[in-house]
């Protein structure tokens, strides 16, 4: 339908408001109602979660499957097994379908799978038509429940987790991160280390065999499903692929304390050539449900996690020209979160980078946060609430965020309330004691004389430290 | 027994030939369901267009204000002009991000005359070291009193504290665009923040922001191993056009833009005639038409930009670029390629897709997974742009001296495109994965809204896009063969590649 607007009206219009548009807050801005979607929640006798959301609005079909278990048990000798298990449930076949027959149904019924994990999960993915629900979900649920782990595919995933591991080498910023998290975590920890390429290639098919048969059970399993379906119908098709599968009823390995291996208050330098310095500095932080979590939440927005509404943005890039991109906060992680803040600024500007960003964090330390500060981050999170149901696939992947940190189902129930309820004070405390400034690492790559030249000035000792990423291929 | 036997062969046909499902009827169906039947379009008086696709489910909005203007319309020696204005669009307007625009006003000017005498002195007499080091720090002072005659960054808080979701912006070549998400209630405020940064906006903090971008570059090219090949790619590719020449800028052109270009620029292309919003979500048209006249409307009417791009002439020899670094190697090959609707660039897509899409195309196959040489490749496509572009192969080689085998191999399967076209069951799986991705694409309302004012705007007609997956669907295997060999020649390829320091001597 095309429409043309009166040029007469226009005209008018122009003249009346060319100088006069209202000011932003003098909008009227009627309240919306909405319900939110909730998800049907089933639990089978085997102990597996389901979770499914109708939504005819297209014909597709989304599937994810969360296994509660991830690279945080690795055993000590055998790191990355957890993402090759993971990789060749997807890519290596299963007892009854070669690879190749797997590659063919996928490309052919344009279905998308994938595998990855994370430090306490593994997530499968799978995404097709709804035409094609009769053949993708049997698929996955044969994949998942009685992989091949044909061998003929293991050199080939392991060179394609190999290859997305060398190619973090070229990203700096990912490179000061993740010497962070060896630094907070301890150099062998599970979480803090990316596996080598020749450990990756000492897995064999029988430790993948073994750590599926270990920790791939039905009872730390859940299922997310939204889409184009009968939920009466997707109930007994989950039921007739997963009802049968039992645990192996083996013993769960714990899970390892971090073990922190940094001097504080020094400045770990990896040394790359370029132009830059990427930053991140911190310490660690808590488990994602602790008594602090609504205030942790509130400050981060305030100190570094809001964009330009952050004190990070405002200051470093905004003020000084420092950096693109600047930001900073606690990160709701397992096993313990970390509080942690990146920055990537010309060498010349790293030092002082640095300073700004101290400065921030002994004010916020110290004095509560201003009354328009902490009225921007909750109204921004209280107008923004409703992109928490936006679609039912953000819906289901919400939840299972939720449900994986520790939190109830009913997370977002009480959610707005607990936030209203913090106050500057309240953030003030929660800053005291979470953020010890005697414990704060920075991490800087760049190229290591022309960075400690540049730190002398910051006074804290400078120690160089070696790639903590896997080296180039052998 | 014949009727047997024809029973049991088809049998056998099925089972080793999963059945494909979706034809060409169903791209077509759901193109109609879904969008023709309920997108709705209106153009104001001054030339700005809208589109609108009501998705009630959730009462919020995606929208995207595009302008057509990117990085191929800045003049020669501006590069990065495009990308400036549009990190400027979030520094406020006239009524935005000031404490009191007229007390502002003067110290605005100031400013603008200091920084464009320091540009053109650090440009036209760096030897002159006293002179810039005084007159930095007169700019410094000069913005030390602007600073305190400003509110920082409101123009994004106000956004932020409506709940906004994905504000963002993105330069591109062809394009410029203004993103954002909001829950349904903002629409007006949306018209009139966007109104107004279309309208008024004002050049604060340019040379702060300069800095900024500077960082940016360093971060996404100069620091980066596979963004550096990408730009040396590119403007080994092209010698005439402009799409030869980075969108965030050579950093020699970023160090000598001033805010005069800047407003420039953004008076020449940002007039309604230039640009298209497009709304997804629960918006209701009326509601649209009225906030759309009562702000987008007050824009005054302009003439379209006149452009006067110059074309790429034909490329007639191979070109190579080659970067040593210690980094993940790496492989791209490129061709120019027709732009839809001319001949052959749909066949193309079609060859892209045949090469490349999923674990069982052809030089997945044999590069991945049959002779191990590479990770991964991609082929890109971008037959949907404002002027002809390139076809590209990008390998992740394994080992970087391979890559002379790899692009061997790559070249042999192109060729086999025309030796032995596609057959009729990679056609199928084609078509199907045309029809799943139509629909992944549009489930999502800030991608779907793009799209539609992509369309609209750079190819002239939201509809383009069935009709371009309509044309792909025809495609045939012959048209594919003939497309290879017309337009990816081994002799007019340009080859970039990225190889570590074992290289550096071959």
């Amino acid at each position: 339908m095309k429409t043309s607007i009166p040029i007469l009206l226009i005209a008018v219009s122009g003249l009346c408001m060319a100088q006069t548009l209202p000011a932003p807050d003098q909008i009227a801005c009627e309240p919306i109602e909405f319900n939110p979607l909730h998800p049907a929640h089933i639990t089978f006798s085997n102990g597996l979660d389901m979770w499914m959301l109708e939504d005819k609005s297209l014909p597709l079909l989304s599937v994810v499957v969360n296994v509660g278990v991830g690279h945080e048990m690795d055993p000590e000798e055998r790191f990355g097994l957890a993402e090759m298990t993971a990789q060749m449930i997807v890519q290596g076949g299963s007892k009854s379908k070669s690879p190749n027959t797997v590659d063919d149904l996928v490309d052919t019924h344009a279905i998308r799978l994938s595998a990855g994990c994370d430090a306490r999960g593994t997530q499968i993915r799978l995404w097709c038509m709804s035409q094609d629900t009769e053949t993708a979900l049997p698929l996955l649920a044969e994949l998942l429940r009685t992989p091949g782990f044909d061998s003929s595919r293991k050199e080939f995933v392991r060179e394609s987790i190999a290859a997305q591991i060398r190619q973090l080498r070229d990203y700096p910023f990912f490179e000061a991160f993740q010497t962070l998290t060896s630094l907070l975590y301890g150099n062998n920890h599970p979480v803090a280390r990316l596996p080598s390429e020749t450990e990756l290639g000492q897995v064999t098919r029988d430790d993948m065999v073994t750590f599926h048969h270990i920790y791939y059970q039905p009872d730390i399993t859940r299922i997310g499903i939204v889409g184009d379906f009968d939920r009466a119908d997707m109930r007994r098709r989950i039921e007739t692929l997963f009802g049968s599968w039992k645990g192996s009823a083996g013993e769960l390995m714990q899970p390892r304390p971090a073990g922190p291996d940094y001097r504080p208050n020094h400045v770990y330098i990896v040394d790359k050539p370029g132009t830059q310095a990427a930053l991140a500095i911190g310490h660690l932080g808590l488990p994602p449900k602790n008594p602090h979590h609504y205030n942790l939440e509130l400050f981060s927005r305030i100190f570094g996690s809001s964009g330009f509404s952050s004190r990070l943005m405002q200051k470093v890039r905004t003020e000084h020209g420092y950096a693109y991109t600047v930001f900073g906060g606690f990160k709701d992680e397992l096993p313990v979160g970390k509080f942690e803040i990146g920055c990537q600024t010309q060498i010349a500007t790293a030092a002082d980078a640095v300073r700004v960003v101290l400065d921030i964090l002994s004010d916020m330390r110290t004095r509560p946060a201003t009354e328009p500060e902490l009225d921007q981050a909750k109204t921004a999170i209280e107008n923004s609430f409703i992109f928490n149901f936006e679609r039912p696939a953000f819906i289901i992947e919400r939840l299972f965020h939720h449900l994986d940190m520790g939190f109830k189902a009913d997370y977002l129930d009480t959610y707005l309330e607990r936030i209203r309820n913090v106050t500057p004070e309240s953030i003030l405390r929660t800053a005291s004691a979470a953020i010890d400034p005697d414990k704060l690492v920075v991490v800087a790559v760049g190229p290591q004389e022309a960075l400690t030249a540049e730190f002398a000035e910051l006074g804290w000792p400078v120690v160089t430290v070696k790639d903590v990423i896997s080296t180039p291929v052998q | 027994m014949w009727k047997n036997f024809k029973w049991k062969l088809l049998t056998v046909l099925l089972l080793v030939l999963p059945p494909v499902s979706a034809g060409q009827s169903d791209l077509k169906q759901f193109f109609d369901r879904e969008l023709t039947s309920r997108v709705e379009t209106f153009t104001l008086d001054n030339g700005l267009q809208f589109l609108l696709l009501r998705q009630p489910e959730i009462p919020v909005f995606s929208a995207v204000v595009l302008v057509k203007a990117g990085g191929v319309d800045e003049p020669r020696g501006k590069s990065g002009i495009a990308h400036m204005f549009e990190h400027m669009a979030f520094k406020g307007t006239t009524s935005v991000g000031t404490v009191d625009f007229e007390l502002e006003k003067p110290a605005l000017e100031r400013i603008e005359r200091l920084g464009y005498d320091l540009t053109r002195l650090r440009k036209d007499h760096p030897e002159n070291t006293e002179q810039i080091a005084n007159l930095s720090a007169e700019l410094k002072t000069a913005q030390q009193t602007h600073d305190t005659l400003i509110r920082n960054n409101e123009f994004s808080q106000i956004y932020d504290r409506s709940g906004a979701r994905f504000m963002n912006a993105m330069t591109g070549p062809d394009q410029t665009m203004y993103i954002v998400k909001l829950p349904k209630n903002r629409l007006e405020l949306w018209a009139r923040m966007e109104t107004d940064r279309l309208m008024n906006p004002v050049f604060r903090q340019f040379y702060q922001e300069r800095e900024v971008i500077m960082e940016e570059r360093r971060m996404g090219v100069d620091n980066s191993p596979s963004g550096q090949l990408w730009e040396e790619f590119q403007a080994a590719a092209y010698t005439a056009h402009p799409y030869g020449d980075p969108v965030i800028g050579w950093m020699s052109d970023i160090q000598g833009l001033t805010i005069e270009d800047a407003r420039a620029f953004h008076a020449t292309y940002y007039v309604p005639s230039n640009i298209a919003v497009a709304v997804v979500g629960d918006i209701e048209l009326q509601e649209l038409k009225q906030v759309a006249l009562r702000y987008f409307g007050i824009i005054p009417a302009a003439p379209e930009p006149r452009r006067n791009i110059p074309d790429e002439p034909e490329q007639v020899t191979e070109r190579r670029v080659k970067l040593v670094r210690d980094a993940k190697p790496a492989l791209m090959m490129g061709w120019h390629a027709p732009k839809y609707p001319s001949d052959g660039a749909c066949a193309l897509e079609v060859a892209a897709r045949v090469l490349a899409q999923g674990r069982t195309s052809r030089l997945y196959k044999r590069l991945v997974m049959d002779e191990k040489l590479a990770s991964g490749v991609s082929v890109g496509n971008f037959n949907l742009a404002r002027y002809p572009a390139l076809f590209t192969v990008q390998v992740d080689p394994v080992r970087g001296e391979d890559w002379q085998r790899i692009r061997d191999a790559v070249l042999e399967e192109i060729a086999r495109l025309s030796s032995d076209p596609p057959s009729d069951r990679e056609l199928l799986k084609m078509k199907k994965s045309i029809v799943a991705e139509f629909l992944r694409s549009i489930e999502r309302s800030m991608f779907l809204a793009i799209q539609l004012a992509y369309y609209e705007k750079i190819m002239g007609n939201w509809q383009i896009m069935g009709r371009y997956l309509s044309d792909i669907e025809a495609v045939t295997a012959q048209q594919v063969a003939d497309a290879a060999a017309t337009y990816l020649k081994p002799g007019h390829c340009t080859t970039g590649v990225l190889v570590g320091g074992e290289e550096k001597n071959r």
